[in-house]
């Protein structure tokens, strides 16, 4: 396995779209990093410039400390899983993947010897005759893993390869694909639009829009500390809340007036605010779905308190989505299932001021990060 | 080629040289011959000297000469003569015999009659007899798949491809030049614009997994007839050549959904240098620099909007309405409104395929 430098990567399109700026990473050995962001973002852009299918405009890739700029794709010693793969079907599950071997002319021991222990790794030995029609959904996408690992890659790159599957077999095929890494301790560079994906399979996250990096981080780090309000917004489900306040200090301590509510900042997002003076500014604050919660005990208990009227309910079995508004501004809060809160009613609610975050409005990075 | 054509050829070939000739199958039975004497060699005989892969076998009463052409071989042709010119009279033989079998091979082969069909070498009225004669339905519908790789592509890409979609008679695939593939496919009543698009997106990712080739695809819109599939093929060659042009961030065209770029492309080029010429009163100003580019780009993406461009540029807005007036002051064009931007929009993608054609010139 090997680990990977983007130096300063750039792609330019002829009428001067740039889809990807200045792109800077370091991929450590084993890594399982995960580039993950809206369509049109870059992400697959650059992952066809590590594979070098597309062209590296400016910059430096290196693969294993050789730059690969220059280098063929098929001479970068990587496999790729896109979304859009497909088996042969007239081949038994061995010959799909045994095909790119083939086609590489590897000897037939040395084929034999990389698709049996594949298919160990992926429990498909007992499948190997079959033929593609033969199989489940989850069997015919652990052939399509299959076929990279024959190759023994120093890089895995996949592209959605869990898209086409449904709702369920994409939970199944996550753990698969958990697991996979930790059996072939490989280096993975994993594209996703899915934040959930995201958050569950990398050891680091890169959070891109509009082709430029956002933030680079561990899955809970990033959660936690979001650095500006587009990665607040697009990590966690459901999002997190966002709404305008205007910060006035108060004796050492901060207020935060939203309508008629005064919320009171702590102490530590207090200093940040005054220090960055935004005393008399209005600012973004963030707080997750988790931080908001109806229950008598915490709220008779907060100085965080906020009342409104539900205007959604929504049960998810082990939890309940109560949608409200305050002061104009759309929230959700996170409850126990078994909340009294019904649609309609007016409901008193309490936020965990200490699990809060406050964005700049006009640049929208966070303040407090 | 019929029995009965390959007699005549074989009496001409025996008029000429006055050898009496036998023209024997790969498997080393007698297919004509224009002597009703028994075979001078038998099957195993053949058999034999064919898989030496020697041109000749000179022997007496008779000799033997191999049928070939390019990979195929055809079988075996015997002539009794012992002139001293027998190996000289016996290979042009062979050789006339060998272009006329594979000749008439081709003009009965689903390959070839597709490959002339695309290329509307087939006289009209004679389509629908030989697609019957092929056993190939007429007014079956088909989408035609044209795939250009960026290198060129070897034979893995082909068996790539030919594997995903084996050749029967529904599918056909066919090597064009060292940078396209080919490939006809059915359309079946419930496929949408949706299913071509996927068929066309697996075989660039099929071609980038498999192959380690980037791939680019087009298709053309379904033909529900077999005499349309000239028509198709070209309509796949401008699709793809027009995302070429317009589309270059996409690997997948189809010709149904090529928006604007279509309408330019089919523009006359001296009507394009008019246009530009009238817009910008010549070439493209210097202003046009590959930022400033990047950033029209972006305001046309963000529908005008000066703050959105400016948040997504990372610039200040008062940046971005500084920038916006230096072009206005250039070109006289101010973008921030429609009618000036939908000027610029158009001059830009012209422009785009003026620069194409003069490259590929």
């Amino acid at each position: 396995m090997a680990g990977l430098k983007l130096k300063g990567i750039y792609k330019r399109y002829p009428n001067g779209f740039e889809a990807v700026k200045d792109f800077n990473l370091d991929i450590a050995d084993k890594e399982f990093i995960i580039f993950v962001g809206p369509s049109g973002c870059g992400k697959s852009t650059t992952l066809r410039m590590v594979a070098g299918l597309e062209e590296i405009s400016e910059g430096t890739l290196e693969i294993d400390g050789k730059v690969m700029n220059d280098v063929e794709p098929k001479d970068r010693d990587i496999a790729m899983v896109f979304q859009n793969y497909a088996l042969y079907p007239h081949m038994t599950v061995y010959d799909n993947m045994a095909f790119g071997l083939k086609l590489r002319k590897v000897p037939k021991d040395e084929i034999d010897k990389a698709v049996r222990n594949a298919a160990k790794i992926l429990d498909l030995e007992k499948l190997l005759d079959r033929k593609p029609k033969a199989l489940s959904g989850g069997q015919r996408q652990r052939v399509a893993m299959g076929r990279a690992i024959v190759r023994s890659p120093k890089v895995f790159l996949m592209d959605e390869p869990l898209s086409n599957l449904d709702a369920k077999l994409r939970v199944q095929m996550r753990t698969e694909i958990s697991k996979l890494h930790e059996r072939l301790g490989a280096t993975i560079i994993y594209v996703t639009h899915d934040q959930t994906e995201a958050m569950t399979l990398g050891t680091r996250i890169v959070v891109m829009k509009d082709g430029v990096v956002q933030q680079v981080d561990t899955p809970q780090h990033l959660y936690d500390n979001p650095i500006n309000l587009f990665v607040a917004g697009f990590i966690g489900s459901p999002q997190m809340n966002f709404v305008d306040v205007t910060v006035k200090k108060n004796g050492s301590g901060v207020d935060l007036i939203v309508g008629n509510y005064v919320l009171k900042a702590p102490a530590d997002k207090a200093k940040i605010l005054l220090d960055k003076g935004y005393d008399g500014k209005t600012v973004i604050m963030g707080i997750r779905p988790e931080n908001i919660t109806d229950d008598p005990e915490v709220v008779a208990e907060s100085k965080a308190v906020v009342e409104a009227k539900v205007n959604v309910y929504e049960l998810l079995g082990a939890e309940v989505f109560l949608y409200f508004d305050l002061e104009s501004f759309p929230c959700t809060a996170r409850v126990d299932p078994h909340t009294a809160s019904k649609m309609g009613d007016n409901v008193k609610f309490a936020l965990n001021m200490e699990m809060t975050h406050f964005f700049d409005k006009e640049t929208e990075l966070s303040i407090t990060y | 080629m019929t029995q009965h054509q390959l007699l005549i050829l074989l009496r001409e070939i025996r008029e000429i040289t006055g050898s009496e000739l036998t023209c024997y199958q790969p498997d080393g039975l007698p297919k004509a011959s224009t002597t009703e004497q028994p075979s001078p060699f038998s099957q195993e005989d053949v058999r034999a000297f064919l898989e030496t892969e020697n041109p000749s076998l000179l022997s007496s009463p008779a000799s033997l000469f191999r049928l070939e052409h390019g990979e195929r071989l055809y079988g075996a042709l015997s002539l009794d003569s012992h002139t001293p010119e027998l190996a000289m009279v016996g290979r042009l033989a062979a050789s006339q015999l060998s272009h006329a079998l594979c000749a008439g091979r081709e003009a009965l082969d689903r390959g070839a009659f597709i490959r002339r069909l695309l290329q509307n070498e087939i006289p009209a009225m004679e389509i629908l007899e030989i697609a019957s004669r092929l056993h190939l339905d007429a007014q079956a519908a088909r989408i035609v798949y044209l795939i250009e790789t960026d290198g060129p592509h070897d034979t893995s890409a082909c068996r790539t491809i030919r594997n995903l979609y084996p050749e029967n008679r529904q599918n056909y695939l066919s090597v064009l030049d060292e940078h396209h593939l080919l490939l006809v496919r059915p359309v079946a009543a419930s496929d949408t614009e949706e299913t071509f698009l996927s068929v066309a997106e697996t075989l660039v990712d099929m071609l980038s997994m498999e192959n380690m080739c980037n791939a680019r695809v087009s298709c053309s819109s379904p033909s529900s007839d077999i005499r349309l599939l000239g028509q198709a093929f070209q309509e796949a060659q401008s699709s793809l050549e027009i995302g070429k042009i317009f589309y270059f961030d996409q690997k997948v065209t189809v010709y149904s959904s090529l928006g604007i770029g279509r309408l330019i492309y089919q523009l006359p080029l001296p009507l394009c240098r008019m246009y530009l010429n009238e817009v910008f009163a010549g070439d493209l100003p210097a202003i046009f620099d590959d930022e400033t580019l990047a950033l029209i780009e972006k305001f046309f993406e963000n529908n005008l909007n000066t703050s959105e461009t400016a948040r997504k540029l990372y610039i200040h807005r008062n940046t971005l309405i500084y920038r916006l007036d230096k072009i206005q002051k250039e070109t006289g064009l101010d973008v921030r409104t429609f009618d000036d931007a939908l000027t610029l929009k158009i001059a830009l993608l012209v422009r785009c395929y003026l620069r194409y054609q003069e490259k590929k010139k």
